[in-house]
């Protein structure tokens, strides 16, 4: 036996670092040009149910000459038995150390996986600064939604994917291969990567102005995007994990880019246009992952499964096709209204699901400043009738520390709360309040972050008067949303705070049981930086830390809408060709 | 809806002893969805195929021989069933016997259960004479946690046989099933006053 199994046996959830699900691809290293491990710095379960991780995995092992590997962020006793065993952290597919390989891809979606990213660097003996590493480390490369701003991480990773990566990972391994071939330095290679649309090298800015050292450095990176969805790569073979996973269930992304202008939503900016895969293709998708991976559940992937344009139709016919088979169908981001009810019934053709809307905001008033367009009687009598189809439970989600919120506000959210108790007798509702977070690339990102005191005052005064009934109340932890504020709208001074509070011991702060906010708070005095700088309202003619990334929308535009929010008035959804707020994104149609 | 039950054993072995019972149904149950056999699904809210397994399996224990009980919508040729649904699994989890069930009211119904436990022990000469003193003794009553709950057990009813092999330092042990109560494999080592450790452990289950 050795020293990984007898490591394995004493940890728990040994089931995360064994690799061995169905589909997975095992290739020979000797009969590959390129090795790359790609890493996901959280824990097992929540990168398995990545789509973007899954994509790239795919689309790097598709080509004969790359082998793509996989490794997830240790556990704290699995990260404790490899500092003692001193093995370095491996792949899963074949337990080699990620020192081996030519590239590290991280795949980054959350501020609080942060830590984790230099932790991984460590444990592989791999030096965690980009400006310590020799010609022969491998490349360190991150791409994912959270590098839209990438300042925070930019000290530590050697290059930035910013974007869709579908198109561009062939651009990106041919040349590597042929500057390998012909055996250049780092900075050869970088003076070509740079001329691939995305890539953002932070090593040839300088360090606060974030001008280009080189001539040849672009000043500004531009959103890589993919134009044609219907034709964009897509895996049919995904892994089916051995061990449980967050989504357990096959994932089809049938839209991409949403047209609904929810001014608080990150994802709502930088994933525009809308684009969309036809219902024939996706009906193709789903037989063939069904084929190969018998799962029991697709989920049909999009930021608002209303807005998918041929919905219907689509439900209509894969229930045709797979209800014998006993596969069931899932729409997350419902709206909540009529329309969205008929959709949930005609899911439920095999199995019976829960409903949840997020409505986000408590009055009218609200629900305008964010765009979200929900009146509160339309929503009202959507809760009557879902109650009456027969869904007991729903779930609703809001938010707290919304921009211009006030105590009043909170009140009337409890109002309806209890207006939807009375008028439904019997119902379950289980309440989850998240707290605003401004994240750049939206017209929020000049918001301040609520202020502890008051997030709590609000919290007491909803708990105190919901005490009683039928709900269950889930609070997002304040320290982890606060953590996630700080980064998202971070620059290159907060990777000190970050490597401080990793050396300190932080992991894993994306799980309420394992953030210790003691820690950064002692990270952010260390390295006298005020957290504060970080959290209030930023003047609008300031330079922001990611000015120099270009989403495609228009600053000019986030400042249109922001003031559309103050003086309380909607935006109505974007229609490619019939209604356009230029918001400057280029359609491909 | 005619009904058609096959009864099935397999092994599970190497990396897959990490699983745990719960993920390692979800997996094997996906592997017959992909086989395509007609396999009958429960009615109700929430369908599944029909399919109920044996005592499970604990994380961290290989096993010889573990039995489930397939039920499909049409007769096909035992073989097919496990040529099938064996494509779709790896090697560390092969069907290896199948055979149609004509009476369908026979539950699965484990009478005695194997191990083999691979351990480290530094004296074998205590381990005889503590294997000695089990012997002498009418009863040896060990506590045991079943879920929450802490029972106590007398090993000497569950025991039948055990044999170390000195060269190896393996043990070798038939235990019993008591009215469904059964010892776990870690628990025979109760009967040794510095318990060994164990490197691994491997179990067969037997009708």
């Amino acid at each position: 036996m050795n020293k990984i199994d007898e490591i394995l046996r004493e940890i728990r959830n040994p089931g995360r670092y064994i690799g061995e699900e169905f589909n997975v691809i095992k290739k020979d290293w000797n009969e590959v040009k390129l090795h790359v491990a790609l890493a996901f710095p959280d824990l097992y379960e929540i990168g398995m149910s990545n789509l973007g991780f899954h994509i790239v995995y795919h689309l790097l092992n598709k080509r004969e000459d790359t082998l793509c590997e996989r490794v997830f962020a240790p556990d704290l006793d699995m990260e404790r038995l490899l500092r003692y065993y001193k093995i370095p952290i491996f792949t899963l597919e074949s337990r080699l150390p990620l020192f081996k390989f030519d590239w590290i891809g991280f795949s980054i979606s959350y501020e609080l996986n942060y830590s984790e990213v230099l932790n991984i660097l460590d444990l592989a003996g791999i030096p965690i600064f980009s400006n310590q590493r020799k010609d022969a480390d491998p490349i360190i490369i991150a791409g994912g939604p959270s590098v839209l701003n990438p300042e925070p991480l930019a000290p530590f990773i050697d290059v930035f994917f910013i974007g869709e990566v579908e198109e561009a990972i062939d651009e990106l391994v041919d040349t590597y291969l042929d500057w390998k071939e012909n055996k250049g330095s780092k900075i050869d290679l970088y003076k070509r990567w740079v001329k691939i649309e995305g890539i953002y090298i932070p090593n040839l800015y300088e360090d606060i102005s974030l001008k280009p050292k080189y001539s040849w450095a672009p000043e500004k990176i531009n959103r890589r995007i993919v134009k044609d969805l219907n034709e964009a790569y897509f895996p049919i073979k995904p892994l089916v994990p051995l061990h449980s996973i967050v989504h357990d269930r096959g994932i089809i992304e049938i839209m991409r880019g949403c047209q609904r202008n929810c001014r608080f939503c990150f994802a709502g900016y930088i994933y525009r246009p809308k684009r969309i895969r036809t219902p024939e293709k996706i009906k193709e998708l789903v037989k063939e992952i069904f084929r190969n991976t018998g799962y029991e559940e697709i989920s049909l992937l999009s930021l608002s499964s209303n807005d998918y344009p041929y919905i219907e139709y689509l439900i209509q016919e894969l229930n045709k096709e797979f209800s014998e088979k006993y596969l069931s169908f899932s729409l997350p981001s419902l709206r909540a209204d009529k329309f969205s009810l008929e959709l949930s019934e005609k899911l439920q053709s095999v199995r019976r699901a829960g409903l949840t809307f997020a409505i986000e905001a408590g009055t009218e008033r609200l629900r305008k400043i964010i765009n979200k367009g929900l009146k509160t009687e339309d929503f009202l009598n959507t809760i009557k009738n879902a109650y009456e189809m027969g869904w007991k439970k729903i779930k609703l989600y809001f938010m707290l520390g919304l921009p211009t919120e006030e105590d009043k506000d909170i009140e009337e959210l409890v109002e309806l709360i209890l207006k939807i108790k009375n008028q439904n007798k019997g119902i379950f509702l289980h309440l989850g309040f998240s707290i605003f977070i401004p994240k750049p690339h939206t017209p929020f990102q000049w918001e301040r972050f609520e202020a502890r005191e008051i997030i709590e005052k609000r919290k007491e005064y909803i708990l105190r008067r919901l005490r009683k009934g039928p709900f269950i109340i889930d609070f997002h932890n304040y320290d982890m949303s606060l953590l996630e504020a700080i980064f998202s709208r971070g620059d290159r001074k907060l990777s000190k705070v970050l490597y401080s509070a990793w050396k300190k011991g932080s992991r894993l702060e994306g799980w309420k049981d394992y953030l210790n906010f003691f820690i950064w708070e002692e990270a952010f005095k260390e390295c006298k930086i005020h957290p504060e700088e970080y959290l209030k309202e930023k003047d609008l003619d300031s330079i922001l830390p990611w000015d120099h990334i270009l989403t495609g929308v228009s600053k000019e535009f986030l400042k249109r809408e922001r003031e559309k929010a103050y003086r309380e008035e909607e935006t109505p959804p974007c229609e490619w060709n019939r209604y356009c707020e230029f918001c400057g994104i280029v359609h491909y149609e | 809806m005619n009904k058609y039950v096959y009864r099935l054993c397999y092994y599970k072995k190497g990396n897959l002893k990490y699983i745990s019972f719960r993920d390692f149904t979800k997996f094997i149950i996906r592997a017959l969805i992909r086989t395509q056999i007609p396999v009958l699904y429960s009615q109700g809210f929430n369908p599944m195929p029909l399919i109920s397994f044996s005592i499970p399996v604990p994380i961290g224990v290989e096993s010889k021989r573990e039995w489930l009980d397939l039920t499909l919508k049409e007769k096909l040729p035992e073989d097919f069933i496990m040529k099938e649904w064996n494509k779709q699994l790896t090697s560390d989890v092969q069907f290896y016997e199948c055979y149609f069930l004509k009476n369908l009211k026979n539950s699965i119904d484990v009478k005695y259960i194997k191990y083999e436990l691979e351990i480290f022990h530094q004296s074998s000469n205590l381990l005889f004479e503590d294997l000695n003193i089990f012997y002498s003794k009418d009863s040896f009553n060990i506590l045991v946690r079943r879920g929450e709950k802490i029972k106590e057990l007398n090993l000497k009813e569950y025991l039948l046989e055990l044999r170390i092999e000195e060269e190896k330092f393996n043990i070798n042990a038939l235990t019993k099933v008591v009215d469904g109560s059964l010892i776990r494999g870690e628990e025979i080592l109760e009967i040794f006053s510095y318990r060994p450790l164990i490197i691994n452990q491997v179990r067969e289950l037997l009708l």
